[in-house]
């Protein structure tokens, strides 16, 4: 019943998403408080919806052929209400929930008075409309299964982890924020003004959305390290890639947002760059969940859907664009600026951004576009990417350690290098380091070089106004820009200085990793809720060979889908990890595999935990900064009683 | 579905680590692990030879370290797993006609890009004071 009660709440947010858009389209004020009104019961009734879903799985109903289909009773109930948005058609639920929601606060924070807002309402209602028409016609997660089995087919096991239950959500936090500076860029284009006041009202948006897309990529990440098995935090895998994009241009959005509220200038650019973003958000949904791209996050090969999802995307994107093009004229924004000021060095963040953001789009979809051809199958994997993006960031950051010191309008050369005199001594001692420990290396000594300098930029920022009470945009800009310093660093260092070894060993050996000693003292079976595992026992040892921490990686196996899968056990510091993972030695014996013995890999990754402090570091920033500055313009705002309460 | 399963087994059974014996030299071990990183798995989605466990990724390590021993340049082996593989085993795409719009296409977009932000740095230009 439960399901039945889920599509029709499903339904019913459909209603209220046409009755919205179209309600905030007409210009009365008695169609805005409706249009109000019913974006509040859209998300009302997504809400219902994704819950009823939630139930299904809870309940392990496999009479519902999604639960079916991505849920085992065997499951831990925890992750039993997760496999309900680790799956395609519960995702694309929760997608249109989150949109909803956002709809929602948007409307009821400022979707009253200014012609602008109401539109982006209205352009908000069409966006939840197609998606839950889409979920409705070709995606539905309520379906039923005639007859029901008995027994779910499981999830993949790889997804059952902690990681994995926040990720999801986090990340489409980000995408589909992303849709709120869309449809205000819409509202601006069509109804309004692209200028300071525009960029006061969406800039808050951006931040929150920019925010959790960096959380987002940040779990995504750690999870990889922790649940594959391989050592790495970063794949350059498509969906990774797909992720990344918004999240570039968002950034440049962000920052060409700041001059344009603070100085009026670059308003046609910053309302393309949001266009674009949310553009990247639907064509990474598009990548993940049409199976276009094949990666371990596709969920549906199916091409009605990727059809559809084209249809959406074009149509939304399409007229976005068709908007600026007819406006593109109106623009006007007569500001001046010195070739060394904040404006130019943000110029060159966007130049970079959007750079890097093409050679990872142009990177990811090349090798269907050979393939398309007709031309010699090619991969395009993280050497590319790394020789690619790499070098632009490095140029990026040049930019960035600079542009927070340097002034509005007038900055000079002289005036911003004078400021980061301190920057520029720790960027070069760190860069004759790292020449020092790691020679031959030409990347390297420039990425930590960078890094250093935009840390030790901020921090000069930050003591030249420690006596002074900071603005919300400050907090938010000495974090992000923090963070970022502190994540680069990590990332260089374990690029740079990473060991492994990986050896075949029998009880009581000792396998050693630089200064590390790790003693395999021998295999014992254990079993989970709904698996088996052989972990492994191994210890630390110190010089004397006295047993500091023990280890216990895993190699567990999931009947229910019949996937084995790598538990990694992680001794992490603050000064680096040192990762390891078990794996058995088999050798086919006539049909039967049998184990010969047990092999351990080490790695030794230096500085790898400051990567993801550091991106947390910097997406907390942003949502300070998005919530703090949301906050403080609705109480600045006059609220506007809509008219059917004025009745009353 | 029933394909997305097959392709799931697939990226499974890559997701799994078997060590074979390191090389004694530690610079030729080094040179391996590098040189792994750089070699796709033919039968894996975006994976390395380093970081999978397939069969045939265990197979190309091997190669891979006993070319090394045998003195062949890091080119040298690539260019016996192309003959093999074709292109699509090198996860850095070579230099050539058909790769110079993703090699160059980045650097032509900043290059381009920044004469944009030059023209307009110009047109917005204000006198320092």
């Amino acid at each position: 019943m439960s399901s039945e009660l889920g599509f029709l709440s499903l339904l019913l947010a459909l209603g209220c998403a046409v009755l919205q858009s179209f309600a905030a389209f007409r210009a009365d004020e008695h169609s805005g408080a409706l249009a109000i009104s019913a974006a509040r019961a859209q998300a009302i009734a997504a809400l219902a919806s994704f819950l009823f879903l939630l139930a299904a799985f809870a309940a392990s109903d496999f009479s519902v052929a999604n639960v079916a289909a991505n849920s085992h009773s065997t499951k831990p109930v925890f992750y039993k209400i997760a496999a309900g948005w680790g799956n395609h058609e519960g995702s694309m639920l929760l997608w249109a929930l989150l949109l909803s929601i956002y709809g929602a606060f948007f409307a009821h924070f400022q979707g009253r008075a200014r012609p602008d807002e109401r539109f982006a309402v209205g352009v908000l209602g069409l966006l939840s409309a197609g998606v839950l028409a889409f979920i409705a016609l070709a995606s539905n997660p309520f379906e039923r299964l005639i007859p029901a089995v008995a027994e779910g087919q499981g999830l993949n096991p790889l997804l059952q982890d902690i990681g994995l239950i926040i990720h999801p959500p986090m990340l489409y936090l980000g995408y589909v924020g992303f849709a709120v500076p869309f449809a205000m860029a819409m509202g601006g284009l069509a109804k309004g003004k692209i200028d300071a006041d525009w960029a006061k009202r969406t800039r808050p948006w951006m931040l929150i959305a920019w925010g959790f897309m960096t959380w987002g990529i940040v779990l995504g990440s750690w999870w990889a390290y922790r649940e594959l098995g391989w050592g790495g935090y970063w794949f350059w895998d498509p969906v990774e890639n797909a992720s990344l994009l918004p999240w570039l241009v968002g950034a440049a959005m962000v920052h060409s947002t700041l001059v344009l509220e603070r100085r009026g200038g670059f308003p046609g650019w910053t309302v393309l760059l949001a266009i674009i973003t949310f553009s990247l958000s639907l064509i990474g949904t598009f990548i993940v969940r049409s199976g276009l791209l094949t990666s371990v996050h596709a969920f549906a090969v199916d091409p009605t859907r990727g059809l559809a999802i084209l249809i959406y995307l074009t149509v939304s994107i399409g007229s976005a664009l068709a908007l600026f093009a007819m406006r593109s004229k109106s623009f006007e924004a007569d500001i001046r600026f010195t070739p060394a000021s904040r404006e130019a060095l943000i110029l060159i963040n966007n130049l970079v951004m959007s750079s890097a953001a093409a050679a990872i789009f142009l990177g990811t979809l090349y090798p269907l576009f050979i393939d398309a051809i007709g031309a010699a199958p090619l991969s395009v994997g993280a050497p590319f990417f790394a020789a690619t993006a790499i070098p632009l960031f490095i140029i990026g950051m040049l930019a960035m350690g600079l542009a927070p010191l340097a002034m509005w309008r007038k900055g000079t050369i002289m005036q911003a290098l004078g400021q980061s005199r301190f920057a520029l001594g720790i960027a070069l001692a760190g860069s004759a380091l790292t020449i020092a420990l790691k020679p031959g290396s030409f990347i390297g000594p420039l990425a930590v070089g960078a890094a250093l300098w935009v840390g030790a930029g901020t921090l000069t920022y930050g003591a030249k106004r420690r006596k002074m009470k900071w603005t919300l945009d400050q907090w938010a800009m000495v974090m992000g820009h923090l963070g970022l310093a502190i994540a680069a660093i990590g990332m260089a260092s374990t690029a740079l200085f990473s060991t492994e070894v990986s050896k075949a060993v029998s009880p009581g050996e000792i396998t050693q990793l630089g200064e590390v000693s790790a003693r395999f003292d021998g295999i014992s079976n254990i079993a989970g809720p709904n698996f088996t595992a052989e972990r492994a026992q191994i210890s630390l040892l110190d010089a004397q060979g006295k047993v500091v921490r023990t280890l216990y990686p895993e190699r567990r196996f999931y009947p229910a889908s019949g996937m084995p899968t790598t538990e990694a056990a992680i001794d992490s510091h603050f000064l680096g990890d040192l990762h390891v993972t078990v794996s058995a030695l088999t050798e086919k014996e006539g049909q039967v595999t049998v184990i010969k013995g047990w092999a351990v890999r080490l790695f030794y990754r230096p500085l790898i935990g400051w990567i993801w402090v550091g991106a947390a570091l910097t997406g907390l920033g942003s949502l300070i900064g998005g919530f703090g500055l949301g906050w403080r313009y609705r109480r600045r705002i006059p609220r506007v009683k809509p008219v059917s309460e004025a009745i009353s | 579905m029933k394909a997305f399963m097959v392709l799931l087994a697939g990226l499974m059974l890559c997701a799994f680590v078997a060590p074979e014996r390191p090389l004694t030299d530690p610079a030729q071990e080094a040179r391996a692990l590098n040189l792994f990183k750089e070699l796709r798995c033919p039968t894996c989605i975006a994976q390395s030879i380093h970081d999978s466990n397939a069969d045939i990724a265990g197979d190309l390590r091997v190669i891979v370290r006993e070319q090394i021993e045998h003195g062949r340049s890091n080119a040298q082996i690539k260019d016996y797993l192309v003959v093999r593989y074709g292109d699509v085993i090198l996860l850095r795409p070579p230099m050539k006609t058909a790769t110079m719009p993703l090699w160059l296409g980045p650097w032509i977009i900043f290059i381009l890009g920044g004469g944009l932000v030059y023209v307009v740095m110009r047109r917005h230009r204000a006198r320092a004071e």
